[in-house]
């Protein structure tokens, strides 16, 4: 139970969705407020970029919500 | 604040202060974790294998790599690619096919002690010293190139870097151990993507794609074998150079004998897990290029002043950076590029830690101490090793190439081990003295080539490649010479940790996406084709 407890405190597809998910609202967020522009090209890469940071992130988090796979692999 | 590249603005600094708190929080949550030896050095072997197949291939995916790729890149082209490629493909296959069960089987806690068992300990020590010292130099490049980088980009000093960096890398191993710098490494790989792709993304729209770039590059520049004919090449060396020096003996050497990337796999939770990490990191491994290689091609193509007067090749990738990205995703690069330094850093402190504690403290100054007290001087070593690579960044920054450096130390250091470990996992008649001869020759041969014989190579890497092919040869001749003369072990010491006495196991039964054969022919067939389509 404590062992289980463990992994999904630990479990890493939790924490980078988290920090992804934190990045894409930021940076998307950032970019439709204030639509930053380079002088290369015209298109709007914060928030596009920022929407592609999101979804990953929400797909690690997705993930996470699966139990962790325990493989009862013998050595 | 003045004289960068950059400027960044509030927006940046939230991004790159979010990075920091988040991977220190991380650490104190993992100190609770870390209860014994085991959890601290090898992270009690229980990771799932994507995520030290990640670690694997990342541990040395560190800033100096990218930064130093996309450098050569530009400098030298497509070639370049060969690094990721044939300079690590096959070694990463034969790897996880062929040395990891021996490796897994033998129960060993770091490459030096595997060295113990099969041979002596007199091998192991001369192994052991060798590649805390090694660590602690490499330890110092990342530390200097990283400290110069943010000099570049942001106007900050160097010495305040520096020690800002050290400062963060020693907390955050200091609090959590191997655990926590995989957990960096696989976090970092996510970030160096997503923050260092649209560069390529952008460049090749900008540019007009593929085609478009390979017309405003020098011609020849978009090929990796084509001009290997003959070493009158960007490299200066032949195919023969390139397949013997840099393919079998540089690649080989660090793909499967690096304590700092076979202690990725030795994490795993089962052997077939470690078996299965190297061939899961070398499909990671041949993708890399499009963010460093083509990063230099475009640098080259946008900047075709780069590498004259006063524009370094080293910052190919920063210009690119502060040209495309706007305010925000420069906050998302240079927190990709500092994660990534971070993580190579804190993978060789890490790597030194351990070899420090079991391989030079346990066996030569406190033999029978309680596992509190090794992890207790765990974290003092990684104290100690970050004071030490603060000093070797000073001495880095006296070499006019870094990578050329890191590639000189490698082939001084592991061609010899490579060339025992060969003989040894293969060949039960080799002798412990056979190990320990064929390791101090090489070494030895290693120096001897490189100060007194004046052979004038074309380039630094031409000379890598074949200074690790003749210390390799010697390393072996030496080798097995000795082996003749000497007693070898006997069979029963050798049980599971050499061919001929464990046997291989069979995976048949397995769904083919487990089976370490399976995988690792597809990752042979993906390889090749790459290599046909860039020919």
């Amino acid at each position: 139970m404590e062992e289980q407890q463990q992994q999904k405190y630990f479990d890493l597809r939790r924490l980078i969705g988290i920090l992804l998910t934190l990045y894409g609202i930021v940076l998307g967020g950032y970019g439709l407020i204030f639509n930053p522009q380079t002088d290369a090209i015209s298109f709007n890469i914060d928030l596009w970029w920022g929407l592609l940071m999101l979804v990953v992130g929400v797909i690690f988090l997705l993930l996470s919500l699966k139990a962790p796979k325990v493989d009862e692999e013998e050595e | 604040m003045s004289g960068g590249l950059f400027h960044l603005s509030a927006i940046d600094y939230f991004i790159i202060i979010a990075y920091f708190a988040f991977a220190l929080i991380v650490g104190f949550m993992l100190r609770k974790h870390t209860k014994t030896g085991k959890d601290f050095f090898l992270s009690g072997r229980s990771l799932p294998t994507w995520i030290t197949g990640i670690a694997f291939m990342s541990a040395n995916l560190g800033a100096t790599e990218i930064i130093g790729m996309s450098a050569g890149g530009a400098e030298y082209g497509m070639i370049q690619a060969h690094f990721y490629w044939i300079g690590a493909i096959p070694a990463m296959i034969f790897m996880g096919l062929y040395m990891m069960p021996f490796y897994y089987a033998s129960k060993a806690r770091s490459v030096p002690e595997y060295l113990k068992l099969r041979f002596n300990e007199a091998t192991r020590g001369v192994n052991a010293v060798a590649f805390a010292a090694m660590t602690l130099l490499v330890s110092g490049i990342s530390l200097y190139s990283m400290g110069l980088l943010f000099k570049t980009l942001l106007g900050w000093s160097l010495t305040g870097s520096i020690l800002l960096s050290a400062a963060i890398v020693l907390v955050y191993v200091v609090l959590g151990g191997l655990t926590s710098s995989i957990f960096n490494e696989v976090t970092q790989f996510f970030l160096i993507c997503l923050g260092i792709l649209p560069v390529t993304i952008i460049g090749l729209y900008h540019l007009g794609g593929w085609s478009g770039l390979v017309a405003q590059i020098p011609h020849g520049f978009e090929h990796t074998w084509g001009s290997l004919g003959s070493s009158d090449n960007s490299l200066g060396a032949s195919w023969i150079g390139v397949v013997l020096g840099l393919g079998f003996v540089t690649s080989f050497a660090y793909w499967t004998t690096d304590f700092l990337v076979v202690q990725r796999a030795f994490a795993a939770k089962s052997q077939r897990a470690a078996q299965v990490t190297p061939i899961y990191a070398s499909f990671i491994k041949m993708f890399i290029p499009a963010i460093t290689i083509v990063i230099g091609l475009i640098a080259l193509a946008v900047f075709p002043h780069i590498g004259h007067g006063d524009t370094s090749y080293n910052l190919a990738l920063p210009m690119l950076l502060a040209k495309y990205y706007p305010v925000g995703m420069v906050g998302i690069g240079v927190t990709a590029l500092m994660a990534s330094f971070m993580s190579g850093m804190a993978g060789n402190i890490s790597a030194f830690t351990t070899v420090w504690t079991y391989d030079i403290y346990q066996a030569y100054f406190k033999k029978d101490a309680s596992d509190r007290h090794y992890v207790w001087m765990g974290r003092v070593a990684t104290v100690a090793g970050v004071i030490v690579a603060i000093a070797a960044s000073y001495l880095a920054a006296g070499f006019p190439s870094i990578m050329d450096y890191m590639q000189t130390l490698f082939s001084f250091f592991n061609a010899p081990i490579f060339g025992v470990f060969l003989l040894g996992m293969f060949w039960k008649r080799m002798t412990p003295w056979g190990g320990f001869w064929g390791l101090v020759s090489g070494i030895a041969f290693a120096f001897i080539f490189y100060f007194l014989i004046p052979i004038d190579f074309a380039t630094p890497n031409a000379g890598n490649f074949w200074r690790s092919w003749w210390v390799w040869v010697v390393t072996t001749v030496v080798g097995v010479g000795v082996s003749l003369i000497t007693k070898p072990k006997p069979v029963e010491e050798l049980k599971g940790i050499v061919l001929g006495v464990g046997k291989y196991r069979s995976y048949k039964g397995f769904s083919w996406y487990k089976r370490p054969g399976v995988l690792g022919i597809l990752s042979l067939v993906v390889f090749v084709i790459l290599n046909i389509i860039f020919w």
